[in-house]
């Protein structure tokens, strides 16, 4: 009799157990679950050069069901902002976050404490001067090979006569480490050729004080800054290439103004970087890895090639 | 029992849980998988009617500017009217139009709204819309999206259309040649009317392609343009309408394909296997928390219901068992009608079992009590016959006073052995009827034998067994003195010991040998070859059925010492009521009295 109703207590007692895991799996269930939250962190969100990065972050948000939360930020910030901003998104409970870095001596080891607290993963560039060696994930584009393509693309189309004549370097942010690399691989191919090799920036370009046959630009800004000047004829003539990624670029592109552009695939290095992100979030253990994102040199005549009519859907997002 | 009822009432009821749980299940599964089936077919189908009704307008818009515009003038003169009308159809309907343009035979542009810079070199002709209409005139013709390639309104923007084309016939001067006109619709739109679609983040999608399984809208465009994930959309453009099930890149699910009519496009929605499933968990929880709790619900059910059918069955059990372990228990009655009617049965089958057992007992007393009585009535005849016949012999020889004394003894033996039919008397009367016994069979005898009564006076008023001393007595006159001539002494003592009354027949006779002294109170028939067949067997049987075996005669004998025959009762006060305990002959009876006799023997 005793063991009889010792074996009943124990069922129903192993039962309401049973009941109460499934009805607390129920309830955790039907509480949304909180997505883990992204903090974007680049120079001037807002500008349209981020449009196909931006839209490369949103589509691996979804397909990765994160949060993303792209940071507002005016076009130069320091380290110290960058710092702060990253601090305060993590007070706002940010789990992790994409950032591209501002070139300074400390930057690499201030980044390199955060990631100590949320996984950090830079784009762009990294932060690191030896770019064979950073400390931190890099999504970036090969910016020394996107250098040497824009020589090459100009040394075939001088055909390697480029004795003595003038090439300007534009960029509007020349102390990234992404000017940095694609000025080293222009220069590098440049080598021997006796092109003479000029700094410039873009509002000395706009004001016409530039005096250059080549103009390359290996930023955003620096192309736009030329493409505009090349449509409005204040170029002298100067044959435009460069390195940008907006529909801006493409359009000074589309209408001469350029000769050559080469735009890297900033949708890959988005959807990249939270892929890695997630990974990360999923799995504790998991080593973030640096990748490459591939680039298209573009010319005008197979701008609308179908290929190049995706890149320009991403851009114009 | 209770546990095996239990065991075998949860083992049925889980399995039936299990089955109940099971079918309800698959049941359920099957239906809401039947349910989202059916409502991403509605959606398609319903958002293949807006999409319909969207291109339908599209065509009307071309049909318009064709029609009312194109054909009703002259590009020569009437430039404005045409350009009015196709500003007018352009701001009606410019939500959803990027432009509308109308090229010549070479690709030249006439007309265009709104109005912008044509770009430097578009290459009209070699562009896709251009050529699908000049190749096939007859038709109106949609392109796959593409960036327009036309105009440069300043903006440095790029528009994603969608290409509406159609050769038209243009009057320029009167004379007529053919060219294309243009209605690009804005991809945004499509987009959006999709986008509503998919809106839903359960796996479920939705995506359009051409006829050639050319994607024109995918929730995934850009993942799938660059390799990170792709789509069967070749194989779905080859299907008809309805619902498909594919394995895909090794998963299963459920194809819904839609034609758009006219354009041959295929509106298409993807039903993950897995979307099923995640729709089904929250079922899941409910199937497995609902059998928890039944399971619970029927543990206690049959935990009271086996309760109920065992308990009073154990209960009836254990009122048997303690009446079997010599307990009088009332025997449980409970529980259900069958139970009840068991308890009942077994109470009753007790119950005469006892009455049976009383019977027998007051039958065995009835016996023994008529033993007792045939064994004294074989005194009487036998010791009348010899008084009678001496008397006899008196009054033949005349001895009338002797003949007188012998009546008299006689009368007051027989009223003695009368008592008015009492078995138990007091010694008193015994040692009267002893004496009177003796006087008759001195007479008999003539005084060749002496008697004294040594008997304390203390033992007078106690029980004894009637007539036990005279059949004692007639022995030893019979075998210890009736061969002496003379000289003959009988002894009869009473005394009390040990809380026994002990009564003794002391004579000097031949004796015998302690064998044969010992076989006097077992061998019957050598009694009977000397005696009357009434010997000191009927006495000693008499004294233990009414007191017990512990108590009876001893016989010691010696031979030419003589015998002493010695009557052990217990010391029982003669009281009215213990004379009726003792009669009745029980062994119950014995006991009473045994233990008023010990409290008797304290008290002293």
């Amino acid at each position: 009799m005793k063991n009889s109703k010792k074996a009943f207590i124990l069922f129903e007692a192993g039962l309401a157990i049973l009941a109460a895991a499934v009805g607390i799996i129920m309830l955790w269930g039907r509480n949304d679950r909180k997505l883990d939250r992204i903090a974007v962190i680049v120079q001037a969100s807002d500008d349209s050069q981020w449009a196909a990065f931006q839209y490369g972050l949103k589509k691996a948000a979804i397909d990765e069901e994160l949060e993303l939360y792209i940071v507002k930020t005016s076009s130069v910030v320091s380290m110290k902002e960058e710092k702060e901003l990253i601090e305060r998104e993590i007070a706002n409970s940010a789990d992790a976050v994409v950032i591209q870095p501002v070139f300074e001596e400390e930057t690499e080891s201030v980044l390199k404490k955060i990631e100590s607290k949320i996984p950090v993963v830079l784009v762009e560039s990294s932060a690191s001067a030896d770019r064979e060696s950073s400390l931190l994930p890099v999504i970036q584009a090969d910016n020394y090979a996107m250098g040497a393509a824009a020589a090459a693309e100009l040394i075939g189309d001088y055909e390697g006569s480029l004795e003595g004549k003038t090439l300007a370097v534009v960029s509007q942010d020349s102390t990234s480490q992404a000017f940095l690399d694609r000025q080293k691989g222009l220069l590098d191919t440049l080598t021997d050729t006796g092109v003479i090799i000029l700094q410039t920036e873009p509002q000395m370009l706009e004001e016409g004080s530039v005096r250059a046959e080549i103009i390359v630009a290996l930023d955003n800004a620096g192309l736009i800054a030329a493409g505009k000047c090349s449509a409005s004829n204040e170029l002298h003539g100067a044959l435009v290439y460069g390195i940008a990624k907006s529909t801006e670029a493409v359009y000074y592109l589309d209408i001469g103004a350029v000769e050559c552009l080469i735009i890297p695939d900033e949708f890959a290095m988005g959807y990249q970087s939270i892929v890695e992100i997630s990974k990360c979030l999923d799995n504790p253990f998991y080593q973030m890895q640096s990748s490459m994102i591939p680039y298209t040199v573009m010319r005008r005549d197979d701008l609308f090639l179908e290929e190049n009519q995706e890149i320009l859907f991403m851009t114009s997002q | 029992m209770q546990s095996t009822v239990m065991t075998t009432f949860s083992i049925v009821s889980i399995s039936l849980l299990l089955l109940i749980g099971a079918a309800m299940y698959l049941r359920f599964s099957a239906a809401a998988r039947e349910e989202i089936t059916q409502s991403a077919l509605k959606l398609i189908e319903q958002s293949g009617e807006n999409l319909e009704d969207y291109l339908v307008s599209m065509r009307r818009i071309s049909d318009a500017v064709y029609y009312n515009v194109i054909k009703e003038n002259d590009f020569a003169g009437q430039n404005k009217d045409i350009q009015r009308g196709m500003n007018l159809l352009y701001e009606a309907n410019r939500d959803n139009l990027r432009s509308i343009a109308v090229y010549g035979r070479y690709g030249s542009l006439v007309a265009a709204e709104p109005i912008a810079s044509q770009k430097e070199d578009p290459n009209v002709t070699q562009q896709e819309w251009y050529q699908q209409a000049v190749n096939e005139m007859e038709n109106m013709h949609f392109s796959t999206p593409h960036v327009q390639n036309l105009f440069d309104d300043g903006s440095l923007r790029y528009y994603w259309v969608i290409s509406l084309s159609r050769v038209v016939e243009i009057t320029n001067n009167g004379d007529s040649q053919s060219g294309v006109l243009l209605v690009d619709m804005d991809y945004s739109s499509i987009s959006r009317m999709m986008n509503k679609m998919n809106v839903m983040n359960n796996g479920t999608y939705y995506y359009l392609c051409d006829s050639s399984g050319k994607i024109i809208y995918h929730p995934r465009q850009a993942q799938i343009s660059r390799g990170i994930c792709s789509e069967n959309n070749t194989t779905a453009a080859g299907y008809k309408d309805g619902i498909y099930d594919e394995v895909f890149e090794g998963n299963r699910r459920k194809v819904i394909v839609n034609t758009i009519s006219y354009t041959g496009w295929k509106l298409v929605g993807v039903i993950p296997y897995e979307t099923f499933n995640h729709g089904m968990e929250n079922m899941r929880y409910f199937v497995i928390m609902f059998m928890l709790l039944t399971g619970m619900m029927l543990g206690c059910i049959n935990r009271v219901v086996s309760v109920r059918i065992s308990s009073p069955i154990l209960r009836l059990n254990e009122s048997v068992r303690a009446y079997e372990a010599g307990e009088k228990p009332q025997i449980y009655i409970g529980g259900s009608e069958e139970i009840r009617h068991l308890g009942y049965s077994i109470q009753k089958s007790y119950e005469q079992i006892e009455l049976l057992m009383k019977n027998i007992v007051m039958e065995q007393n009835e016996r023994r009590k008529s033993e007792l009585d045939a064994l004294q009535s074989q005194i009487n005849p036998h010791f009348l016959y010899n008084t009678l016949e001496s008397i006899t012999w008196m009054i033949e020889g005349e001895r009338n006073d002797e003949a007188v004394f012998m009546i008299s003894q006689l009368a007051k033996l027989f009223r003695i052995s009368l008592s008015k039919g009492h078995t138990i008397i007091c010694i008193r009367d015994e040692l009267q009827h002893a004496e009177c016994y003796m006087n008759i069979q001195k007479v008999r005898y003539r005084n060749t034998f002496s008697i004294v009564f040594d008997v304390e006076e203390q033992v007078y008023d106690y029980c004894t067994v009637k007539l036990i001393l005279q059949p004692i007595l007639e022995n030893a006159i019979n075998y210890g003195i009736a061969g002496m001539d003379d000289g003959g002494e009988i002894k009869v003592t009473g005394k009390k010991k040990d809380g026994n009354i002990i009564l003794s027949v002391e004579d000097n006779g031949m004796g015998m040998p302690a064998e044969e002294a010992g076989l006097i109170l077992t061998d019957s028939n050598r009694v009977h070859k000397h005696g009357s067949g009434v010997g000191l067997i009927n006495v000693n049987s008499r004294i233990q059925i009414l007191f017990g075996k512990e108590y009876g005669l001893t016989v010691v004998s010696e031979p030419d010492e003589g015998t002493c025959v010695s009557i052990c009762i217990p010391a029982v006060p003669y009281t009215e009521e213990n004379r009726k305990i003792l009669e009745t002959g029980s062994p119950f009876a014995r006991d009473d009295i045994n233990m008023k006799v010990q409290e008797i023997h304290h008290e002293k």
